[in-house]
């Protein structure tokens, strides 16, 4: 693996939050750790409420951490020092197509405001700079006069991605991309995001909740559980040779698009607990079919069981 | 067309009437389902799916909605000649509907158990051993008690203190189990589920799934499952119909359907998934996005995205035709291939025959040997196969 351009430890994000009239603290991200290199992309799976989009805004200091470091080749994104670098060397790609452009803005503008902010171009360069943007992602120039409501979803999905590229960053959080488009325009925006990391050398932190679009994008994949990531390993190593009972679960749980298959069935119980007073011992320890006394007691060690294979679990 | 359908619907059209525009949402779809079956109607947003199953139940807004053309017949009776009173005794009795939404499709003022008891109440008659109606409280009493066992059917736990709980006091997987069990309560003949889990969470959707196939086995009922998701088809249909801009593209049992797609766009569709058991580095990509039903193209529907096209297909609208006995396609080229192929078929198993008679007619074999043998390089091929040469 070469050199981390991110750097996660012990991430944490408590939110206060009220529950039948009494204050409670709700662990949204509870002590992540990893690494992403240059040009690699880091999946995050995970269900709602998992704290998978909380861990990427965090990353981006889009919103302040309640502990914790993110480094960004090695200086801190939360340094106020660093911040106009920050936010030209990383960027997000939103889930919602229709909420994340303003509708009153022409797409010129949109794409081509980060240029204005940054300094990166001025007048006519901006033009052309905004031409070559909308041609990166597979638009035509004609297009970059129109508003947003003119475009279909997939379309969007891709003015989306031109606005994030502007600034020429290196390291792009990509938050659900294709969860809010068809299954025919899925693959189209998942090429591209392909392509342009191949041209561009970007590094994707990419969030999805679908197991088929992350194994498919990833390099390495992370599923997180309850604030936490309970098991990192590589794209193959994780669908192949799952160590923690809820990656199988979740493994399992993905119908497979052919009859002719057929699998061991590993079916959960219950749902995911709340985030407010989990439970004390390991995370998932309510609905593991492995669950024993331990479990209950304490928490387990994240470590790296095998190289690069990293779970927090007592039964592996 | 099929007798021992349980639903059939005909050349159905649900046109939207929207300024001087007319959104052809559902246009010309037919297609049966047979009692305890599963058919699944595949599509993305827009192609139609969800329009069709609300046709069924006459539940499309009108105006702008109207059903235009066509007919249901649920056990041989159109329900398109019934009236709203008769269609409300239909609902929630002889078939009922499982939304996506389960918070936006439960009342959230009421109690789960009361919503439940609502429809046991207006569709079931209590009368005792002469025939004759049972007293208020005992009716109420039995319905209650019906809940309960329901509830406790679709996995709801403690369900005697659950049905005085509100719906936002349950979780999403929980909300799907009132819903499903609300659906079932009166032992509909037909269940339509609309994304039945496409708001819940992965291992939860697992659950429903597995669920509403155990209840369809206990309840005898048929399902008409809408959705966008491959894999769940694979998982619970027995028939799939897919549709693409308004109209059935494809439609054939699941296992036939999977192994030999024979329309463009359900080759496409099945080729653009990523699959967790498969790796590929590149997706298939169909090109373009879905045509605006206001403005369908003469042609074919898929035309303009398909990378087979002709000029015919964009001149006029190819009939869905079943080529076997349960597998049909709306496709000029997939037909026309599918024939060529079965008349080869056709003439190859004629020379067979030929063959076999020439060999069993001893001195005459070699002369009908011979005539068969100007069938040309196919037949001999057939006939070196078939002396097992």
């Amino acid at each position: 693996m070469s050199k981390p351009l991110i750097q996660v430890s012990e991430l944490r994000k408590y939110f206060n939050v009220r529950e039948d009239g009494k204050r409670a603290t709700l662990k949204a991200v509870d002590g992540v750790t990893f690494d992403i290199a240059e040009r690699e992309t880091l999946g995050l799976v995970g269900e709602s409420g998992c704290g998978k989009t909380t861990t990427g805004l965090l990353i981006l200091n889009l919103i302040k951490p309640t502990g914790g470091e993110v480094l960004f080749e090695g200086s801190s994104v939360f340094d106020p020092k660093n911040k106009k670098n920050i936010r030209r060397n990383m960027q997000i790609i939103f889930q919602d197509p229709y909420a994340s452009l303003n509708p009153r803005l022409r797409v010129a503008d949109i794409v081509g405001e980060p240029l204005v902010i940054h300094g990166l171009a001025k007048g006519l360069a901006i033009d052309a700079r905004v031409k070559q943007l909308l041609g990166y992602v597979g638009l035509s120039a004609h297009q970059a006069n129109r508003f947003p409501h003119e475009f279909s979803g997939g379309q969007r999905q891709r003015i989306g991605i031109a606005r994030a590229l502007a600034v020429e960053p290196r390291f792009i959080v990509c938050d659900e991309p294709v969860s809010a488009l068809d299954v025919s325009v899925q693959s189209q925006v998942l090429n591209l995001l392909k392509d342009l990391q191949d041209e561009l050398d970007l590094t994707y932190l990419f969030i999805a909740h679908g197991l088929n679009v992350i194994k498919h994008v990833s390099d390495r994949v992370g599923v997180m559980y309850l604030g936490t990531v309970v098991e990192m390993a590589n794209a193959s190593d994780i669908y192949l040779k799952p160590l923690h009972p809820y990656t199988k679960a979740l493994m399992s749980a993905i119908p497979i698009p052919d009859p002719s298959v057929t699998r061991e069935r590993v079916l959960l119980e219950g749902s995911v607990p709340s985030p407010i007073d989990p439970p004390a011992g390991c995370v998932f320890s309510a609905r593991c079919p492995k669950a024993t006394d331990q479990c209950f007691a304490a928490r387990p060690l994240y470590h790296e069981y095998l190289p690069d294979h990293w779970v927090a679990c007592f039964h592996v | 067309m099929d007798d021992q359908a349980l639903l059939s619907v005909e050349g159905l059209k649900t046109y939207f009437f929207i300024d001087k525009d007319v959104y052809r949402a559902v246009d010309d779809v037919s297609f049966t389902i047979r009692p305890k079956r599963t058919l699944a109607l595949v599509g993305e947003s827009g192609s139609g799916k969800s329009v069709s199953a609300s046709s069924i139940l006459q539940i499309v807004p009108d105006p702008p909605g109207k059903i235009v053309a066509g007919t249901i017949r649920l056990e041989g009776e159109n329900l398109l000649d019934k009236t709203e009173n008769q269609m409300r005794k239909i609902r929630g009795k002889k078939i009922s509907m499982i939304f996506q939404e389960p918070m936006t499709s439960l009342n959230p003022v009421f109690k789960i158990g009361k919503q439940i008891e609502e429809a046991i109440l207006l569709h079931q008659d209590f009368v005792d051993a002469s025939g004759k109606k049972l007293p208020k409280r005992e009716v109420k009493k039995l319905a209650r008690q019906q809940t309960i066992d329901m509830l406790a059917a679709v996995g709801i736990p403690n369900p005697a203190q659950r049905i005085n709980d509100y719906p936002h006091q349950l979780s999403g997987g929980m909300r799907q189990r009132v819903m499903i069990a609300m659906a079932l309560v009166c032992h509909p003949k037909l269940i339509i589920a609309d994304e039945p889990t496409s708001a819940l969470d992965v291992t939860v959707q697992a659950q429903i799934r597995k669920l509403l196939r155990k209840l369809q086995d206990e309840f005898d009922t048929a399902v008409l499952l809408i959705t966008h998701d491959l894999g769940v088809v694979a998982e619970n249909a027995h028939d799939v119909a897919v549709m693409y801009g308004g109209q059935i593209v494809e439609i054939a049992p699941v296992d036939e359907i999977f192994a030999r797609p024979l329309h463009p766009y359900t080759q496409g569709l099945m080729l653009s998934i990523p699959r967790i058991d498969k790796d590929e580095q590149k997706l298939y990509v169909i090109e373009g996005t879905v045509p605006n039903p206001a403005y369908f193209p003469p042609g074919c529907r898929f035309a303009l995205r398909c990378p087979k096209a002709q000029p015919r297909c964009h001149a006029a609208i190819p009939e869905l035709v079943y080529l076997t006995g349960d597998h049909a396609v709306r496709c000029f080229i997939a037909q026309e291939k599918y024939w060529t192929v079965s008349e080869s078929l056709v003439r190859e198993s004629a020379v067979v025959e030929v063959v076999e008679e020439g060999l069993d007619g001893g001195s005459e074999a070699v002369e009908v040997l011979n005539e068969a043998l100007d069938g040309g390089s196919e037949a001999v091929e057939v006939i070196e196969e078939v002396l097992d040469v």
